[in-house]
């Protein structure tokens, strides 16, 4: 593995000459909150120890991606995005998200075309947070908050400099003409140890023998936990009408909500709260990991600093394994 | 890898109108055009398109041996199934798939074969019917007993062709509505305590369902307590769904998905399964 140094005042005139053939996309202040931004300018970028509001999985399956245009005559467009992007400044929790949305859309018999191309044209930097945030708990999970492997590059924040761990041949293209360092010296650049909050049973026990009523009642289905979570991905598909074409658009949706699972008919197979919070919590803690091998939970702590009602995944989950103990 | 999202284009031939009692369930024959064609097993599904509308997902209900055209029998209840009630025949609409598993018809063949339907319920078993009734497939399997229910005799899909299914050699069915009608010759009764008075023989029979969720529970009761073992007791399950594929994240019980783990399941499968659906 091949380490770089970059000095700090470096970084700003290399996103400055790679603008011209990137969508640059990296912390961005909004108000009170750091969001991930396609970047205008490149004083814009934010590179502290802050969390972003929002994990930048919109970039790689966007809250709205028109998919296709059915035309006024009959014929069918795919809706093609070209783009290339860099993800700039993407944390531990996050690249690890990614990785397991990369896992979902893109193993078995069928593969989401639009994410793939997507993430073919997108080179991910990693970069490590120095400090825990309130509510984050991606050690518990198992990850190295200062560390990932799930990118192409990675920074660490080292003084005046940043030490970049340079892991695939898109980090080596963007960070290869740095000064390389011995890896010896660099940074400690081990990968997450073993995940304390995993949730350890079987698939009736849990979804029978817990008391999910009592456990999702404070919960008032708002969804936000759902849409600020870097690795819920379900969706629905809109049809929007506009000037005699129909252009189908793929739109982030959630378990939280009663519509997300009810028939035609009205019946509904998740009709109540208990139901869904249940699907929820056991989608990311059992199904994605029967189906791919991965927790769909990375810790980032973004459910819990969001949640109106103060719902907090790390104790509920904490509370199941105690409850079956 | 191509898209999975994307569809083909299909005209609708002819529309077939099924129920008497109200005109809710219809028939439409569809022909790709442009060249598109769907090669497809019982069982399986397509996500039918209206654009401008929306997508919904829908069983075959035709033979998978008849490559000239393929059939849904579609119940309107929605806003999808409402538009498509409204189209005429030499209308377009955009059909992708197959998706889905399949009715093991491998493992099938050499036993007997029982098929309980209850009204639409008949729409994703037939065509695994007209696949064993095919002259080159009828021999492969045993006698085939159908239990075929409904609310009223104005409910039944496909009733002109049931004395034609009856002339199919080793081929009995078996009508039943749930209350007397006047002139109506045939069973009356819920299909779980007729099929308690069938001949079946347990050892060697396959059982295939499908209809609404309180039969499906009856009837499978009856079959386990008559002695078909689980693994032999076929169902095929509907969700609400988006992609079809395995990704939206909306037709899953437990972890398995109906859309590409289904929609046919055994009763062995679903024992096993949270009874969310």
């Amino acid at each position: 593995m091949k380490h770089v140094v970059v000095p700090k005042d470096s970084i700003k005139d290399l996103l400055e000459s790679l603008m011209t053939d990137y969508k640059i996309v990296a912390p961005v202040r909004e108000g009170q909150t750091l969001v991930y931004k396609a970047v205008n300018q490149v004083d814009e970028v934010i590179l502290n120890d802050e969390a972003a509001y929002k994990s930048p999985k919109e970039f790689l399956f966007p809250q709205t991606e028109q998919m296709m245009v059915f035309s006024k005559d009959g014929d069918i467009r795919i809706t093609e995005d070209d783009t290339k992007t860099i993800l700039f400044g993407v944390r531990s929790c996050d690249l690890e998200a990614l990785k397991i949305m990369t896992a979902v859309f893109t193993q078995g018999k069928f593969i989401d075309t639009y994410f793939e191309k997507k993430l073919k044209n997108t080179v991910l930097i990693g970069f490590g947070c120095q400090s825990e945030k309130k509510g984050c708990f991606c050690g518990d999970r198992g990850l190295n908050k200062g560390y990932s492997e799930a990118c192409d590059a990675f920074l660490t924040d080292n003084g005046d400099q940043y030490i970049v761990q340079i892991i695939t041949e898109k980090g080596e293209l963007l960070f290869g003409g740095f000064a390389q360092i011995d890896s010896q010296k660099a940074v400690s650049c081990e990968s997450g140890g073993q995940a304390l909050l995993e949730i350890n049973s079987d698939e009736s026990t849990l979804f029978n023998n817990v008391d999910w009523g009592r456990i999702s009642e404070k919960c008032m289905g708002c969804g936000t936990c759902t849409y600020i979570c870097p690795t819920c991905h379900c969706f629905v598909f809109k049809d929007v009408v506009e000037k005699g074409e129909a252009i189908r658009y793929k739109c982030w949706d959630s378990c939280m909500y009663p519509k997300f699972t009810m028939h035609a008919s009205g019946h509904n197979p998740r009709a109540s709260k208990k139901e869904r919070y249940r699907q929820r919590i056991l989608h990311k803690y059992l199904y994605v990991k029967q189906n791919f091998g991965y927790t769909a939970c990375t810790g980032c702590g973004r459910c819990i600093r969001s949640c109106p009602v103060g719902m907090n995944i790390k104790s509920v989950v904490t509370e199941i394994m105690e409850g079956l103990k | 890898m191509s898209n999975p999202y994307l569809p083909q284009k299909a005209e609708l031939v002819e529309v077939i109108q099924e129920t008497s009692s109200d005109l809710d369930i219809k028939t439409y024959r569809l022909k790709f055009t442009d060249g598109g064609k769907m090669d497809f097993m019982p069982g399986q599904f397509v996500e039918l398109s209206i654009p401008g509308v929306g997508e919904a997902p829908f069983g075959f209900a035709s033979s998978p041996l008849n490559k000239e055209y393929i059939e849904l029998s579609i119940k309107r209840v929605g806003l999808v199934t409402e538009a498509l009630h409204s189209l005429k025949a030499g209308s377009k609409v955009w059909i992708r798939g197959p998706f889905g598993n399949t009715f093991p018809v491998k493992e099938m063949e050499g036993s007997k074969i029982l098929v309980i339907a209850g009204g639409l319920g008949l729409a994703p078993l037939r065509p695994l019917l007209l696949y064993m009734f095919d002259e080159q497939n009828r021999s492969k399997y045993g006698d085939i007993q159908m239990l075929l229910a409904a609310r009223g005799s104005g409910d039944f899909i496909y009733r002109r062709e049931f004395e034609e299914w009856r002339k199919i050699d080793r081929t009995s069915v078996t009508c039943t509505i749930d209350r007397p009608e006047e002139g109506w010759d045939e069973r009356v009764g819920f299909p779980h305590v007729l099929v308690s008075e069938m001949d079946i023989d347990t050892a060697n029979t396959y059982a295939v369902l499908c209809g609404p969720p309180i039969m499906i529970k009856f009837v499978s009761g009856k079959l386990v307590e008559l002695g078909i073992p689980k693994e032999k007791i076929l169902t095929t399950l509907e969700m609400r769904m988006t992609c079809g594929v395995g990704k939206c994240g909306k037709c899953n019980i437990g972890h398995q998905y109906v859309c590409i783990d289904g929609p046919v399941f055994s009763m062995a499968q679903l024992s096993q399964m949270p009874g969310e659906y």
